[in-house]
Order: structure tokens, then C-alpha cells, then sequence
């Protein structure tokens, strides 16, 4: 929780990895830099009270529960935890990086067999539901945390969904792409509070963003 | 008074509030025939509730919301007003922790014929309750008629209309212009949505723009309404923490006309949220409207309070065997000098107290400052 003396600098959230390191080159070359993010240090909280930012590193698919949480103000997320965890925040804009595709995958000479239901191995369970329904498709849900290619191969399940960017681990591991259904990007978002009290701060940064975004 | 939690002193004042407008206190018990919820689910904050038979073999719940409650034994209709507050716990679940939670709810309702005194009333009483919950707050309203009024000429199946409505909410303007094209709406449409988003601000400012959008007689009433409300809470001087935001949607089912949502500074969430919801009242077959609004006195929980520096001002220490009519007016006296006693025959550990007194002889002595067990704070 935001506490009365800090309530005045603006909190971000920001994806730890690689995600998080281009947001912030974004972002500090529009003013909101803070230089002692480069130290090498195991902090997790780096602030700059020349203009007001205060940077929070959190695991990436924890961006969002931070933002809605009112622990930080803004943050970047990718779309596919936005699709999967549906968080009560504002999601301002897209900022075009961290591109990949939501995607159902299997092995190479996979045939569907439409008598059962489909069995689906998946680390977004919410939105391989969310994705065979509008099909309607029958499915047995796997839910696994990583190494998700191997469910197949192993004979775990029929099909995986996924998230692919260039498709190398899904060729490396013997498997084609059987559909791709969702374009996926990092997405700036707002706590829905913070955005009314904090409007001009936030506001700011959005138009700053887009405009350095329009120049890329 | 000093001891009350905030949530506790607030409910304590806004009882004083509304009875001064002449609303009610309505009590009802906890649990409801299910069928009320199962037939209005969406009207609800969440899917899942507690429900039960009764001896009788009826299938019961226990109350996850407490306005359709009112609806269905409210004895309202066109002629005749209802003005009712509650205080009451409802059931509900956690999306969190995926567990019920029973959360602590204050709110008011007018029932029968709403018109645009009743509105700007309940909508004054709502920004009212909030300045007593904090000073730092906001008043958002919106006009759910403007965004209906703007939809109901565009062919749209259901999936497609809640699509835009969950888009227009979370302010995503960029996908909404590509889910109204790929709807077939055409430019205009398209760029009207899109420009719902952004549609938020102070209230004359706010106007001007929508204006701009307004296409049909829906649109242009919905705006006037809200013009000639907030030219009423400007004479009552309450237009300062109020706001416009257009990107405010409720169940389309059941709402329309103003609704609002109040949030404080300190809070993660809105502790206030309310509207006009004439389409529930139909849907209970009574021929009227109604307009209310919650309180989550539940979240105010979460308000950080200044660590209090002790638990009591006076510890008493006395011997078992003590002469008791003496010590209890003894403690009766400190008391009664405005302290809060804890009377005990040892030290507590983890009690923090600020002068302490030891029971001899028939009567306190103070222990001196400095002394060993001077360890209060």
C-alpha cells in the first residue's frame, strides 16, 4: 500500500528480464530515467526523485497484480497474462514490443481425432478455456508451469497452447503450429484509482509514449 | 470515540445523514430463497454463493447482494417513494483466495418513481457519505444512456456488445477501434467508440466534448440530465470532487440512467459504487425504478492507521486476596478519569501501558518513573 509520503512519486511496475530492460530504455529516453537501475545489486525498488519515478523489478506475470493491487501505479504486462489473469485495470496502450502469438501447437503428424475431447496441455488455462468454448470444442484441461513442449511428445496431451515467438523450441521439439489465434504484445496499464488521482503524471507518460512510439 | 475504527465512526454518521433526508433503516435477515439470485445472476458481483436447505426443504441462500432483496419486498410502485438504508453482511466470494468472505455493506435506495430530484439527492448523500470516509476522494458519474444511446443503432450480437462494453471499460481504445470494425461498424461508429475512452475529466469540460457525439434524442438527454445535475450540485457546493467518466459502464440489463462509483486516495479499489436501475425493477415485475448506491465499509480495513502508542494508560497490579470492594472502586476511579484500566496480578508481556500502579494496603501506588518496571511506553 501506498503510503502518504511516497504517495506523490509515481510507482512503475516493470517486468523483470528482458521485457523490462527495452520498457526501460523506452522509457528513460523520455524522461523518466533512473540511473541507479544499472548498479549491479539484488534491490528490487530504484528510484530518481528529480523526476518523481520510482521503478518496482517484479516478476513478470506479477506486473498486473500489482497494478490492480495499488502497489504500483503503472506497468507493463504482456497481453497474454492481461487475456489470462483479466485484472480490473485500464489498459492504455500497446507499446509494440515483446511481440509473439498465442498458439496451438503439436506434433508434427498430429490428426485431430473430433470423437473425444481434445486433450490440452497449457500454462494459460483461462484462455485455451476461453479459446476452444468460441470453438466449441470439448477439452480436458492439463495445466503444466513450463517445459510445455514435452506434453505432447510425451503423450500427455494432444496439443499445447502457447505463447511462440520465433518458433524454434516448437521445430527443436518435433512440433508445427496448428493455429495461431492471438497476436500478443507488452501493454502499458493503470491502476483505475491512481489514473484519477495521479491523471496528469499518468497522462503525461502516456502521450510521451505514444509519441516516442509513432517515431520508432 | 477516539477507539471507534473509521468504518465504525462512518457508519455511526451517515445513519445520522440519511435519516436527516428521511430514508428508513430497513433490517432483513441473512438468508434469501435462491431462486432470486439464480434468476438475476448477473446483476451480481460474483457467480458463486452459500447456499443451503432449509428444514423445510427449501433452498436457501445466504445473501450475496442486498438490493434485489429490497426490490422484491419493497412495497413501492409509481405513486408511492420508498427510501430505505441498510447496514447489513453479505456473502460473497473472494476472487483471490477463492474462499466467501463476508463483507460489511452500508447503502441506501429510493424505490418508485425516480426522477431528477431523486437522482441528484441520492447522488448529493453518496459524495456526502465519501467527504465523511475521507477528505481525499472522487466522485465519478457517468450516464449509462449515452453509451446505450450510441449502441442502439448498431447491429451487434451479444458476444460482440459485451466485447466493446469490456473494452470501453478497461479505457483499451486502440482494440476497440479494430473490435468495431471487425463488427462491421462503419468509420463513424467506429471513431465514436473509440472516443469513449477518453471521454473522462470535469463535468463542463467533459460535456462540451460528448456533446460533440451526440447523434440521437437518447444521447442528448442523457447529457442534459447530467448538465442539470451537476448545476445543482455546484449550488450545494459539491461539484469540486466530481467527476466525468464516460468509460463507467454497469450491466446494461439492469442499469441505466446515472450511475457513479466513489474511490478514496488511500484505497485500491471503490469503496462506493451505485446507479439507476429501473431494468432490475422490471425485471421483478413491480412498475417503477429505483436508484441506490453500497458502501463497502469492509475495504476501509485496508486504511493504514496511525500505530497507536499504547494499548492502555493505566496497569494495575494487585495480590490475590486483595481487598475487593476497594480495589474494584479503585479501578472504578482511574476509570472514570477518562483511562482505559487493565487490571492483572502480574505483568502482562506485550502490553504496553503508560503508568503503572501497584494495589496495597487498600490502595494504588504509582510506580515512579525510572524505576524497574517502568518499561511502558
Amino acid at each position: 500500500m501506498l503510503t502518504k509520503e511516497n504517495g506523490d512519486m509515481l510507482n512503475i511496475a516493470l517486468p523483470k528480464g528482458r521485457l523490462g530492460d527495452q520498457v526501460y530504455e523506452l522509457l528513460s529516453g523520455i524522461g523518466y530515467d533512473c540511473k541507479s537501475i544499472y548498479e549491479q545489486n539484488r534491490k528490487l525498488i530504484f528510484e530518481n526523485p528529480q523526476n518523481n519515478v520510482r521503478y518496482l523489478l517484479v516478476k513478470p506475470s506479477d506486473v498486473a497484480i500489482y497494478v490492480e493491487h495499488h502497489a504500483a501505479d503503472v506497468g507493463i504486462v504482456g497481453k497474454d497474462i492481461l487475456l489470462e489473469s483479466r485484472p480490473d485495470v485500464y489498459e492504455l496502450l500497446d507499446l509494440n514490443l515483446g511481440k509473439c502469438r498465442m498458439c496451438v501447437a503439436a506434433k508434427t503428424d498430429y490428426i485431430e481425432d473430433r470423437d473425444r475431447p481434445l486433450r490440452v496441455a497449457t500454462k494459460f488455462v483461462n484462455i485455451a478455456k476461453e479459446y476452444y468454448a468460441s470453438q466449441n470444442r470439448d477439452i480436458d484441461i492439463i495445466k503444466l508451469n513450463g517445459s510445455i513442449e514435452l506434453a505432447p511428445i510425451l503423450g500427455l496431451s494432444d496439443v499445447i497452447v502457447d505463447i511462440v515467438e520465433s518458433g524454434s523450441t516448437i521445430r527443436e521439439n518435433n512440433l508445427k503450429v496448428v493455429e495461431e489465434f492471438q497476436q500478443i504484445s507488452a501493454r502499458f496499464i493503470a491502476n483505475k484509482i491512481s489514473f484519477k488521482f495521479k491523471n496528469q503524471i499518468i497522462s503525461q507518460m502516456v502521450q510521451r509514449l505514444s509519441e516516442a512510439l509513432t517515431e520508432r | 470515540m477516539d477507539t471507534l475504527r473509521p468504518e465504525e465512526l462512518a457508519t455511526l454518521k451517515l445513519r445520522g445523514l440519511y435519516e436527516r433526508y428521511g430514508y428508513k433503516k430497513y433490517r432483513m435477515g441473512r438468508f434469501e430463497e435462491y431462486s432470486l439470485y439464480a434468476k438475476n445472476q448477473s446483476f451480481l458481483a460474483g457467480e458463486n454463493i452459500i447456499t443451503f436447505t432449509d428444514l423445510d426443504g427449501k433452498l436457501l441462500a445466504l445473501k450475496p447482494d442486498v438490493t434485489l432483496s429490497i426490490i422484491k419486498n419493497s412495497k413501492a410502485a409509481k405513486e408511492g417513494r420508498e427510501k430505505l438504508y441498510y447496514i447489513e453482511s453479505v456473502y460473497r466470494e473472494s476472487k483471490e483466495s477463492h474462499t466467501y468472505r463476508e463483507i460489511s455493506q452500508m447503502g441506501l435506495e429510493v424505490m418508485g418513481d425516480v426522477d431528477i430530484y431523486a437522482v441528484a439527492e441520492v447522488l448529493a448523500l453518496a459524495e456526502q457519505s465519501l467527504a465523511q470516509l475521507s477528505e481525499d476522494y472522487l466522485l465519478e458519474v457517468s450516464n449509462m444512456d449515452f453509451v446505450t444511446g450510441l449502441m442502439s443503432s448498431m447491429e451487434l450480437t451479444a458476444g460482440q456488445t459485451e466485447e466493446i462494453l469490456r473494452l470501453i471499460r478497461s479505457k483499451n481504445s486502440l482494440e476497440l477501434r479494430t473490435a468495431a470494425q471487425k463488427a462491421g461498424l462503419s468509420e463513424e461508429e467506429s471513431a465514436a467508440l473509440g472516443a469513449l475512452p477518453s471521454l473522462y475529466g470535469t463535468f463542463p469540460q467533459t460535456l462540451a466534448r460528448a456533446e460533440e457525439l451526440a447523434r440521437n434524442e437518447t444521447m442528448q438527454r442523457a447529457i442534459d440530465d447530467l448538465r442539470a445535475i451537476y448545476q445543482a450540485m455546484e449550488a450545494m457546493g459539491l461539484a469540486e470532487k466530481l467527476q466525468l467518466d464516460f468509460s463507467l459502464l454497469n450491466d446494461i440489463d439492469y442499469y441505466n440512467g446515472v450511475i457513479f462509483q466513489g474511490c478514496l486516495a488511500q484505497l485500491p479499489r471503490n469503496v462506493l459504487a451505485g446507479g439507476q436501475y429501473d431494468g432490475m425493477v422490471r425485471r421483478l415485475n413491480k412498475d417503477c425504478g429505483g436508484i441506490g448506491f453500497a458502501i463497502y465499509l469492509s475495504e476501509m480495513n485496508r486504511i493504514a492507521l496511525p500505530q497507536a502508542s499504547c494499548d492502555v494508560e493505566a496497569l494495575v497490579l494487585y495480590e490475590s486476596g486483595s481487598q475487593l470492594p476497594q480495589l474494584l472502586s479503585a479501578i472504578q476511579s482511574l476509570a472514570g478519569q477518562g483511562m482505559r484500566v487493565r487490571a492483572e496480578t502480574e505483568l502482562p508481556k506485550q502490553l504496553r501501558y503508560q503508568r503503572l500502579y501497584r494495589f496495597a494496603g487498600g490502595r494504588l501506588i504509582q510506580e515512579t518513573a525510572g524505576g524497574k518496571e517502568d518499561a511502558g511506553c
